[in-house]
């Protein structure tokens, strides 16, 4: 993936040649679009192991729906929702096996603890775990609005709400945050 | 001043967010390459055979193959023959039931393939269409209107129906399991779909009227194909 030429076509132009059976173009889809959903589920979940398997399985996914996708459909929101899917589906699966619970991954300070202030990484690990515990839906919105600052509008669309229900998921997750994390929420 | 504090604030939380990237692994080339390479090999091993063809046909397909699969199989019951008593039920009844099944099936076989790029409905939708699949079910079979027919020892007629009803539902819940790709409601609203043609058939084929045989016999499919679906997915 390092050293080839740029593929200088479009993300829909490379869905449509893969779907067509193209092979360099499902590569330069992946190569595109894998760092940036790896990122975004890694700000889902605690694990990078689950991350990956998660962002494999976005593609296994995508090469599934080849045929699915219509020539006027745009391929980034359509591949974010596939991830987003994925997500919500393994914390589904979570809850029916109880047994890797949130809280014991990673536990998140209380909202009166006095701890020095905290490493960038066991913040990171206190809010990633905070952020587990929160419903599907104000999770999605949270690292949707907050982590990936997208606006509202943008949030609604990718989760199939309306703005001002987004907006109410969101108003009730950042104050579940502000009692997870206390202090450690800016 | 204030402007100067929301600025902060609004930075704060942007340092929040990215604190979240500080562990992530680095996405050197070789790691991703490693992850194509095991992306293309499931592939793959997805593709291979009539089932990995059939699973990447555009969802409208699939959902189309699984309702006219439940449709055909409750039409076959008019070639195989209607109950003897199907001329003494009221129209109203059969319209309703009819109708009611028929939507029910239709509604939760397109939700048990509904592709993974859609968005989620979320739980509540759900969880209300599987409502309503098993009120329509109960309702048909509760309030069966009496017509002349025999009265069998209620054990055995049960027994005997939910064996039918079962043996008529696995196809469909087959074919609707080879066709999903692993949509988020897929096994519960595979099983309903499949517990509402079974019903189909059996409102058209079975003759026994009391409401606690067509209760327990072929409104008792549906939940035993539900809580089959449950254990596979605690098992798996």
């Amino acid at each position: 993936m390092g050293g080839e030429p740029t593929d200088e076509r479009s993300d829909e132009a490379l869905m449509i040649a893969h779907a067509a059976g193209d092979r360099a173009a499902f590569k330069a889809l992946f190569s595109r679009e894998a760092p940036r959903l790896m990122r975004l589920v890694r700000r889902h979940v605690d694990n990078d192991d689950l991350a990956r398997d998660l962002v494999q399985q976005t593609f296994t996914q995508l090469h599934a729906a080849r045929h699915d996708f219509r020539h006027d459909a745009r391929l980034r929101p359509w591949v974010t929702t596939i991830a987003l899917n994925l997500v919500r589906q393994h914390y589904r699966r979570r809850k029916v096996r109880k047994e890797d619970s949130i809280d014991e991954a990673a536990p998140v300070r209380a909202a009166d603890d006095t701890v020095a202030p905290l490493e960038r990484a066991e913040r990171a690990a206190q809010l990633r775990a905070a952020v587990g515990q929160l419903p599907d839906g104000q999770r999605e919105v949270v690292v949707l609005h907050w982590f990936e600052e997208r606006s509202f509008a943008e949030v609604a669309q990718l989760v199939g709400a309306s703005e001002g229900a987004v907006r109410v998921r969101a108003h009730r997750a950042y104050g579940r945050l502000r009692e997870l994390l206390g202090d450690a929420l800016p | 001043m204030a402007g100067s504090s929301k600025e902060q604030k609004a930075d704060a939380l942007r340092d929040s967010a990215q604190a979240l990237d500080s562990d992530m692994p680095a996405l050197e080339p070789e790691f991703l390459d490693a992850m194509f390479s095991e992306v293309e090999a499931t592939n793959s091993r997805n593709d291979a055979g009539f089932v990995g063809w059939l699973r990447t046909r555009p969802s409208w397909v699939r959902q189309l193959l699984l309702v006219s699969s439940g449709l055909m199989m409750a039409s076959g019951i008019a070639l195989v023959g209607v109950r003897p008593n199907f001329t003494q039920l009221p129209t109203a009844y059969v319209v309703a039931s009819g109708i009611g099944l028929t939507l029910a099936m239709v509604a939760t076989a397109v939700l048990a393939l509904r592709p993974l790029h859609q968005r989620a409905l979320g739980r509540a939708v759900d969880w209300g269409l599987a409502a309503v699949a098993l009120l329509v079910m109960l309702a048909v079979t509760g309030f069966t209107p009496h017509v002349d027919g025999p009265s069998p020892p209620l054990a055995a007629s049960v027994t005997h129906c939910a064996l039918m009803g079962t043996a008529m539902a696995l196809p469909v819940l087959l074919l609707a399991r080879l066709l999903d790709r692993g949509s988020l409601a897929g096994p519960l609203m595979s099983a309903l779909a499949a517990g509402l043609t079974a019903n189909l058939m059996l409102m058209l084929r079975c003759p026994v009227d009391d409401p606690a045989h067509c209760v327990l016999g072929h409104f008792g499919v549906a939940l035993l194909l539900i809580g089959l679906m449950a254990g596979l997915r605690r098992l798996a």
